[in-house]
């Protein structure tokens, strides 16, 4: 019994410990984060940089994407596109 | 030895539950808030709740020395996409609205604005299913969800329960699509309601050349007094549009007939069913919309036209028991025009809870718009638009109160704006219409004397 829950014990503190690794950083740098809320471990993309980093790949062309890649990525951007309009101004905007 | 396996078997189950990266969520979250600071000479009466809500800008709104009123509206929304895989993703939308001062510490939708706030007033606008069928072209969205039309929104353009399936394939956009608008209240679930079928076609000729094609079919069943009338009310619409970009001008056009059993006020009502009960007056619709719009990149901005027909019925009350009626049947307070960007003649996309618009459900009226939006330098930016509107029809004809003309009004806006930050504008803007006699004067030669309706507000818009 002891051992099952060592061996659970032990397969619980290996999942925990991964994310934590995500966010090294050594002594000397400044901590972005806390300082200027840039480059947080957990960031994620407003809408408007979404659509930015899509054009972006876009543009790439045949050269880094397969033609059915970048369709993916003309699928994409549309419907990022769309979500910033339903937020500005979809349906209900007047009630 | 049983035991050890028992505990071999429940931490491997333990590791694959955490390594098989399939089973990751992607947890999206955006929103917006805005901020509309108004100075104006219309709209805004308060209700018992202090809450305001959308409509048509009629007396006493315009009036002889309207007094001018200040106010703050705020409007937040927050969406929130948990996103399985690329394939599946559950999409919810919410939205706070407030006016400062309005009231508190009660419950109830677009107040919380008054000293105190702690008011529970979050609106669900979308919760819905997106998911698409692996290897097959097919997507279905399934909930309470955002659809307009294709033609502008100027049927409907709203939030709905509903299902779409939608194929895209060869060119091909086709969408199958049913909406519940309205249930009758105290009947059987399902029993007694206003339902709309959606079937519409896409085509991409080219990469800018497409073509589009609908037919609209609404069913009410909804009746005032049973075995009074036809219980079933079916309304069709068939409709034509199309989309071209010759460069540097993209071009817009749609045309869009209804016809059958006239569904009456489309409202989103059900408590009083004899605003929704059309089906009892047998009469007929005959009508249709036209529209078209047209962008150029043009110097430092870009160049817009746009013009729409909507047509109107002369009789008093339209469609009244046994008389067909010529008025589209737009849904009231969820259909629009946002390409004229008008602030008063028609409702505007950044329009809070005052909205109010001449025009308010997209019917009887004509109009032409031409605006101009300009990037001065990367941060600032400023738009003027123009536009004039007649009334398709004037009622009360031959009476003494029929209007002396049809012209409604022309609206002159403009706003200038600077991008503080890539997702933060601050604008000031400024609208006034000049009052036609559809308004002001009658063939038996009253004169309102009405003031011109005008607004100047400051909105703050950030999005992320």
């Amino acid at each position: 019994m002891k051992k099952m829950a060592v061996m659970i014990m032990a397969a619980l503190m290996m999942s925990a410990t991964v994310p934590a690794l995500a966010a090294d950083m050594t002594k000397e740098e400044k901590d972005q984060c806390l300082l200027a809320s840039k480059n947080c471990a957990a960031e994620v993309d407003s809408i408007q940089k979404k659509i930015k980093k899509l054009n972006a790949e876009i543009k790439k062309g045949k050269k880094a994407y397969s033609a059915e890649e970048i369709k993916k990525l003309e699928q994409k951007l549309d419907e990022a596109d769309k979500m910033l309009d339903q937020i500005l101004s979809g349906p209900g905007g007047g009630n | 030895m049983k035991k050890k396996l028992l505990a071999v078997a429940a931490a491997g189950a333990l590791t694959a539950a955490t390594a098989v990266p399939a089973l990751a969520l992607e947890n999206e979250f955006h929103g917006m808030f805005r901020l509309f600071g108004t100075v104006a000479n219309y709209g805004q009466s308060n209700s018992s709740t202090g809450a305001t809500s959308g409509s048509t800008l009629t007396a006493p709104e315009l009036a002889d020395n309207a007094p001018t009123r200040n106010f703050v509206e705020q409007r937040a929304r927050l969406m929130y996409i948990a996103k399985a895989n690329d394939d599946l993703k559950l999409v919810t939308h919410f939205e706070i609205d407030s006016r400062w001062g309005d009231s508190s510490y009660t419950n109830g939708r677009n107040v919380g604005g008054a000293i105190g706030a702690d008011t529970v007033d979050i609106e669900t606008k979308n919760v819905y299913l997106d998911f698409n069928i692996p290897s097959t072209p097919m997507n279905f969205k399934v909930g309470i969800q955002p659809f307009i039309d294709s033609y502008g929104g100027i049927f409907v353009n709203a939030d709905i329960a509903g299902a779409q399936a939608i194929a895209k394939y060869a060119g091909f956009t086709n969408t199958l699509g049913f909406f519940r608008f309205t249930e009758a209240v105290g009947t059987l679930p399902g029993k007694a309601d206003r339902d709309l079928f959606v079937a519409d076609v896409k085509y991409d000729i080219t990469k800018d050349i497409k073509l589009g094609g609908s037919y609209y079919l609404m069913h009410s069943d909804l009746v005032v007094t049973p075995g009074v009338g036809n219980p079933n009310a079916y309304t069709h619409m068939v409709g034509l549009n199309s989309s071209m970009k010759f460069d540097p001008v993209t071009l817009n056009v749609f045309g869009l007939y209804q016809f059958g059993d006239n569904p009456g006020p489309i409202s989103s009502s059900n408590t009083g069913n004899a605003i929704n009960t059309p089906a009892t007056r047998n009469s007929k619709v005959d009508a249709y919309a036209l529209g078209a719009t047209a962008k150029a990149k043009l110097g430092p901005g870009t160049l817009k036209l746009a013009g729409i027909y909507v047509s109107g019925e002369q009789q008093t009350p339209a469609g009244a028991a046994g008389k067909d009626t010529g008025a589209f049947q737009a849904v009231a307070g969820e259909s629009n025009f946002f390409a004229a960007d008008m602030y008063i003649l028609l409702r505007n996309k950044y329009n809070i809870n005052s909205d109010r618009a001449l025009v308010h459900t997209v019917s009887n009226v004509t109009g032409g718009f031409i605006g101009y939006d300009a990037n001065i330098t990367s941060k600032l930016f400023a738009n003027v638009n123009v536009g004039a509107a007649w009334a398709a029809q004037v009622t009360n004809k031959g009476t003494a109160s029929e209007p002396d003309s049809n012209y409604l009004g022309t609206e002159l806006n403009a706003e200038v704006g600077y991008r503080l930050f890539d997702n933060m504008t601050a604008s000031v803007l400024g609208a006034y219409v000049i009052l036609g006699d559809f308004y002001q004067k009658t063939k038996g030669g009253t004169d309102n004397n009405f003031d011109d309706p005008y607004r100047a507000s400051l909105m703050l818009n950030y999005a992320f």
